[in-house]
C-alpha cells in the first residue's frame, strides 16, 4: 500500500482544521486563553449579561434602569444623565465589518479609502489602523482627537433628549499652562450654561500621553480619567482646568464646591491605546455610548485575526460615514 | 501674488483692527490682513492676502520663516482648527479687517 492510500485522511483533517480556525467557536478560544483571569470572567455567558457586565464597570458608575428603559450615568449618586436606549445596540453591523476589512486588505484598498479625507487627516487615520506596526506606532493626534469630539457633539445634538455636550480643544489647556487666555482655542460666543457637558482632551507633553476631562456643568462635578492610572497627570491638569472653570461660573454658583472624581480605571495595557480609551470615556461620558462598556475596552480594542472587529475598525467605519455608529458591543 | 508676508513682530502688540487709511485701501483691493500669533512666544507675524487666497500658502509661508514642517503645526481661528484648502472667502471674513489665527504645535500621544 503506497503513501497515496494516507492522502484523504489528510486531506480530511486539513478541511477540518481549516473549517475550526475560521469559526466563531476559535475566536472565542483563542481570546480565551489570550486573556487574564479576571478577562476570562467577563466572557463568560450569562444570563443576566447586562446587570453583569455593569457591576464591573470602573469608571463612572453606571446604572441599568430597565423600567425606563434608560442607562443612567451617575457620577457616584451626583449626577445623572439619562438618554434613551438604542434598543438595536446589540450586534456590530455587518456592513461595517464588510468595509473595513477591505479597507484594511492592502495598501491599495487602504489608499482608496483615505482619499476621501484630506492630505493631514489621511496621515493621521494610518495610525489609527488596526495592529500598529514599528512604521506606525499607533499614537493618535489631535486631529483624530479633535474629529471625534466633533462626532460626538454632533450626535449629542440629534439627540433631542440627551445631553448638550461641547467639545474643547486640545490646546486649551496648552494656553491655561502658559498662562495665557483661551484665545482661538474657544468660540468667539461660549456660554457655559448653554451645555451640560464639556468634554475636555488633555495633551500631557512629558509622557506624549492623552488623559481626559468631561465637565458636567449644572453640577460643577469634573470627572477625569487617565489609563496610565496616574492621578498625578490629572493633578497637573486640574491646576489650570479648575481655576478657568471657575472663571466661567458666576459669583452665586463659585460659593459652590466643586465635585471632583478621578478614575484610573480601565488601565491600558499598551503604549499606544490612551487616545482611544480617553475618547471613549468622553464619548460614554456623554451618555452617548450605552452599549460600549468601559471595562470591555481592552478586548475589544483589535483582534489579531479579525482587526476589522475592533473598536479602532469602528471609529474608521464612523470618519468615513462621518457619524458615530450607536450600534454593536 | 495671493499672500504677502509685511512684518514680523517679537511679541509686541498688534492692533486688531488695520488704520482707517490701511483698511480703506485693503478693501478697495479687496484684500484683508492675517496676524499669525505663534503661542510659545507671542510673536505675530502679518501677512496680507486676498479673499480667495487658500490657507496652506500662508501657512506654508509662515512654517518656511520659523524653520519648521507645516504638518506638525496648528493654526486655530475661534475654536476651530483652520483647514488648510479653506480661504477668507469660505470662512466669511471681511474684506478691510484684520483677523488674528492662533499657532500650536500638533499634539500626538499614546
Amino acid at each position: 500500500m503506497g503513501s497515496a492510500a494516507y492522502l484523504p485522511p489528510i486531506l480530511v483533517c486539513i478541511a477540518l482544521s481549516v473549517e475550526i480556525c475560521s469559526s466563531t467557536a476559535w475566536n472565542a478560544l483563542r481570546t480565551w486563553f489570550n486573556c487574564s483571569d479576571s478577562k476570562r470572567e467577563q466572557l463568560i455567558p450569562d444570563k443576566s449579561e447586562i446587570s453583569h457586565q455593569l457591576t464591573r464597570i470602573a469608571g463612572p458608575r453606571v446604572v441599568y434602569d430597565p423600567p425606563g428603559g434608560r442607562h443612567v450615568l451617575m457620577a457616584e449618586g451626583l449626577v445623572s444623565i439619562q438618554h434613551p436606549i438604542d434598543r438595536r445596540a446589540t450586534k456590530p453591523v455587518g456592513s461595517m465589518e464588510r468595509h473595513t476589512k477591505t479597507w484594511l486588505k492592502g495598501s491599495s484598498t487602504w489608499g482608496d479609502f483615505v482619499s476621501r479625507f484630506d492630505s493631514d487627516t489621511a496621515k493621521s487615520l494610518a495610525q489609527l489602523r488596526p495592529s500598529p506596526t514599528v512604521a506606525r506606532d499607533g499614537h493618535l493626534d489631535d486631529i483624530i482627537i479633535i474629529r471625534y469630539i466633533k462626532l460626538i457633539e454632533e450626535a449629542s445634538q440629534k439627540q433631542s433628549a440627551g445631553p448638550r455636550v461641547k467639545g474643547m480643544l486640545p490646546f486649551l489647556n496648552v494656553k491655561l499652562q502658559l498662562g495665557l487666555s483661551p484665545g482661538a482655542t474657544m468660540p468667539k460666543s461660549f456660554l457655559l450654561f448653554d451645555y451640560d457637558v464639556l468634554l475636555i482632551p488633555v495633551h500631557i507633553p512629558h509622557a506624549r500621553h492623552w488623559v481626559a476631562f468631561a465637565v458636567l456643568v449644572d453640577y460643577r462635578t469634573i470627572l477625569g480619567y487617565d489609563s496610565l492610572g496616574s492621578i498625578g497627570n490629572l493633578d497637573w491638569a486640574m491646576k489650570t482646568l479648575q481655576p478657568w472653570l471657575d472663571s466661567l461660573y458666576d459669583v452665586e454658583s463659585q460659593r459652590k464646591s466643586w465635585t471632583v472624581r478621578h478614575y484610573i480605571e480601565p488601565t491600558q495595557s499598551n503604549n499606544y491605546d490612551c487616545g482611544i480609551y480617553a475618547l471613549m470615556f468622553m464619548r460614554w461620558c456623554s451618555a452617548l455610548a450605552p452599549s460600549i462598556l468601559l471595562s470591555k475596552l481592552e478586548v475589544k480594542l483589535w483582534n489579531p485575526l479579525w482587526p476589522e472587529k475592533g473598536i479602532r475598525s469602528r471609529m474608521l467605519w464612523e470618519f468615513a460615514r462621518d457619524q458615530l455608529e450607536p450600534r454593536g458591543y | 501674488m495671493d499672500s504677502q508676508l509685511i512684518s514680523s513682530s517679537g511679541g509686541t502688540k498688534v492692533d486688531e483692527l488695520p488704520s482707517e487709511d490701511e483698511a480703506e485701501d485693503l478693501k478697495a483691493s479687496n484684500k484683508l490682513k492675517l496676524v499669525i500669533q505663534r503661542t510659545n512666544d507671542g510673536e505675530k507675524t502679518e501677512f496680507i492676502l486676498k479673499m480667495t487666497t487658500p490657507f496652506i500658502k500662508v501657512f506654508e509661508a509662515w512654517s518656511k520663516r520659523f524653520h519648521v514642517s507645516p504638518r506638525t503645526q496648528r493654526f486655530l481661528f475661534q475654536g476651530e482648527k483652520v483647514l488648510d484648502q479653506s480661504t477668507p472667502k469660505m470662512m466669511e471674513w471681511k474684506a478691510g479687517r484684520s483677523y488674528v489665527i492662533d499657532n500650536m504645535i500638533g499634539q500626538e500621544g499614546g
